[in-house]
């Protein structure tokens, strides 16, 4: 009676859309993944905080990005001198990740104006781009929209992954690109391999990935893993003799995304040295002792795993591992071996940065490859299996997906909006107070290239940034010597105390100078 | 066709969430008199129109009190306020405070400090604020907010409040 139904269904899915012309088809295939993603981004309210400046968790390294972008602004658009708004002496250029994520809404500054709508924008289009080629990557195999989009927002559908999609961090844009090189990397393989412009295209998107979080190299070295194995005739068939058909070319083509990488990290590492900025990180963060290793686990366990993913996500992983051991004859030997050698250089990944797992939650946004890749093998071995057995299958999983995104996707907005809840914005930053003043200063004269010593600094350079000001920041770990060496150098005219209590008990002596404006609560002073 | 305009018209139909109002209060604020409790002054800026003010004679302003039923305490409570506020003072003090109270017994107590909702001195300054209230507990019961004007410590401040809206919201748990 199964087989009879099976068959029977069989007919009707063939009938309904031999009915619907191609073009029709692949509209609503498009449309419907647009219209799902905006009604999910309109539940959690991702649209809110498109113009909100950078507040909340991690504000310290959203406005060192956003430092950058708005530099390259309002400076000379040379885009191999990113710079960010503090230093002592220079104009404060600094080592950094490939600046592309803050280079196009620089470019969108000079049209339309700062707003930093564009830089939330952009993020939010990159995510949104590559949730796009994952869906039809998946569509394309399951030739199912409902449990395409199923699968693609359950490996979305994350507190993490929604906070920063219209954030200011490259992790987001680096694993759009990463989701877009994998489409044009399987549809290369897929195709007869006589024009390479699928293989140029997984080049640039994968290289792109990797330049803006390093971490993403690990996309590449995925596909040599896979050239690799092609070598030791792992993907022999009866139907297919190789999965690569021209291996020289795949291989160049993977050397010169390594390569581009290592040309950046040491024009970066030059720059660094050069002007002496220490902003962002640029080497591995190793944990080389148990104790700290403990430590590192326990805050990610106790604190970060429901911000990785809901329990209901996890469930989903347990049971998707599950099937795919049962249904191995079912699995593709191709999505497979991507997802494993993806799977151990992720894991590399967290070895080489395990430490910044601690206190940055972010960090694993470009390791959800992994996720992303065994869901591609899941749905694949679904289509087999219901193709041979069970074509109401898919629509089966449909239905569980339903109840287990219920459940996650309330719980990934409760965490999201808790995230921009103005306690939690205030415990984290205490900045908005210099949210508009860079107007003020300029009515006051005090240009921009005018520099400040700025304090109570609680990050690197947000309220210079936030205020757009050149100069130097002081914090309560700032010593008094040190303070004193600051107030006598010559290049710095004003000062910014948010605290002038604090800067009486901790600098006794020092504010002899006169006050020319105030600002919800700043004073700003006038030095020279 | 008509398909695909009926798909285009819902890509912009939102379906996000509003938090419920449970109560809210709008303050206006009368000529002065000896019975009065709290001070108001004319506005100089618009004749006719009276504001709250609050020096070191006056500390209180306005008060907004309101009992919660058993149904609000099981949301996720937050009160919302905007005003507008004028203050002489760099250092000011001026405050909104919430109480929250169990039977006259107050359990929490939380002044919010609004300098830094004043962008310029001597002026008028629109602001919006928000606080979550914390899960009526046990160990630390209430069941009546009160939100209140406060000016503290300042000395030679004269603080003014125009327009004052009080809401108390909930959101499902």
């Amino acid at each position: 009676m199964i087989t009879k139904f099976h068959n029977q269904f069989l007919l009707f899915e063939k009938a309904v859309k031999g009915g619907i012309p191609l073009y029709l088809r692949r509209a609503f295939v498009l449309f419907f993944f647009l219209f799902s993603i905006h009604l999910f981004y309109t539940y959690i309210g991702t649209y809110n905080q498109l113009s909100t400046r950078p507040s909340s968790i991690h504000v310290w390294a959203q406005c060192a990005r956003a430092s950058v972008a708005l530099n390259y602004y309002d400076g000379d658009m040379n885009f191999f001198k990113p710079k960010i708004h503090r230093s002592i002496d220079g104009e404060g250029v600094t080592g950094l990740e490939f600046p592309f994520v803050n280079y196009v809404p620089a470019v969108c500054y000079k049209l339309f104006g700062f707003n930093e709508a564009y830089y939330r924008g952009f993020v939010l289009l990159c995510m949104a781009l590559g949730l796009l080629f994952f869906y039809l990557m998946l569509n394309r195999v399951t030739e199912n929209p409902l449990l395409s989009f199923a699968l693609t927002l359950s490996a979305y559908c994350s507190p993490v992954f929604l906070y920063y999609s219209n954030n200011f961090m490259p992790d987001i844009p680096s694993i759009g690109f990463t989701l877009i090189a994998w489409y044009f990397l399987f549809g290369y393989v897929r195709s007869s391999q006589e024009s390479h412009r699928k293989l140029y295209l997984f080049l640039v998107f994968a290289t792109l990935a990797a330049l803006i979080k390093a971490t993403s190299l690990v996309t590449i070295l995925t596909v040599f893993g896979m050239v690799v194995l092609d070598y030791l005739k792992f993907y022999k068939t009866p139907s297919q003799q190789q999965l690569f058909l021209k291996k020289p070319r795949v291989i160049i083509c993977l050397l010169i995304g390594i390569a581009s990488l290592f040309a950046w990290y040491f024009w970066a590492h030059l720059l660094e040295q050069q002007y002496k900025s220490a902003a962002f990180a640029m080497s591995t963060v190793r944990v080389t002792d148990w104790a700290t290793a403990r430590e590192v686990w326990e805050i990610i366990y106790n604190n970060h795993r429901f911000e990785y993913y809901p329990y209901e996500t996890y469930v989903f992983f347990t049971v998707v591992i599950a099937l795919m051991v049962i249904g191995w004859k079912f699995v593709s030997r191709v999505y497979f071996s991507a997802f494993f050698i993806a799977t151990i250089g992720n894991m590399f990944a967290v070895y080489f940065f395990f430490y910044q797992f601690k206190d940055h939650d972010y960090y694993i946004i470009p390791l959800t490859s992994s996720v992303f890749l065994m869901y591609l093998v899941f749905a694949d071995a679904i289509k087999h299996v219901s193709i041979k057995y069970l074509s109401v299958l898919p629509y089966l999983f449909v239905a569980v997906l339903f109840f287990n995104l219920k459940e996650g996707v309330k719980w990934t907005r409760k965490d999201y909006q808790n995230r921009y809840n103005p306690d939690n914005v205030r415990y984290f930053d205490n900045t908005d107070v210099y949210n508009d003043l860079e107007p003020k200063l300029r009515k006051l004269g005090i240009g921009r290239n005018d520099k400040v010593l700025s304090g109570f600094e609680t990050g690197w350079c947000n309220s210079l940034y936030k205020m757009n000001q050149m100069g130097f920041v002081f914090t309560t770990a700032t010593a008094k010597e040190e303070m004193a060496h600051l107030l006598s150098l010559p290049q710095f005219k004003y000062m910014v105390v948010s605290d002038t209590v604090k800067y009486n008990h901790m600098f006794p002596g020092m504010l002899n100078y006169p006050v020319i404006a105030s600002h919800r609560g700043l004073l700003i002073y006038k030095l020279r | 066709m008509r398909c695909a305009l009926l798909i285009l018209s819902l890509l912009f139909f939102s379906c996000a969430q509003d938090p419920e109002v449970i109560a809210s209060e709008h303050f206006y604020f009368s000529r002065p008199s000896d019975t009065a409790d709290v001070r108001t002054a004319e506005d100089s800026s618009a004749k006719g129109h009276y504001i709250l003010r609050l020096d070191s004679l006056h500390k209180f302003g306005f008060s907004f009190t309101h009992p919660l039923q058993e149904k609000d305490l099981e949301k996720r409570l937050i009160v919302t306020y905007k005003a507008k506020i004028r203050t002489n003072h760099i250092y000011s003090a001026g405050s909104m405070v919430i109480v929250l109270s169990h039977h006259d017994k107050v359990t929490h107590w939380r002044p919010n400090n609004l300098n830094r909702h004043i962008a310029d001195l001597g002026r008028w300054n629109w602001f919006y604020d928000s606080l979550s209230l914390p899960k009526s507990t046990k160990e630390e019961p209430y069941n009546t907010i009160t939100v209140q004007g406060l000016l503290g410590d300042a000395v030679n401040e004269s603080f003014d409040f125009d327009s004052v809206s009080v809401y108390v919201k909930g959101l499902e748990p």
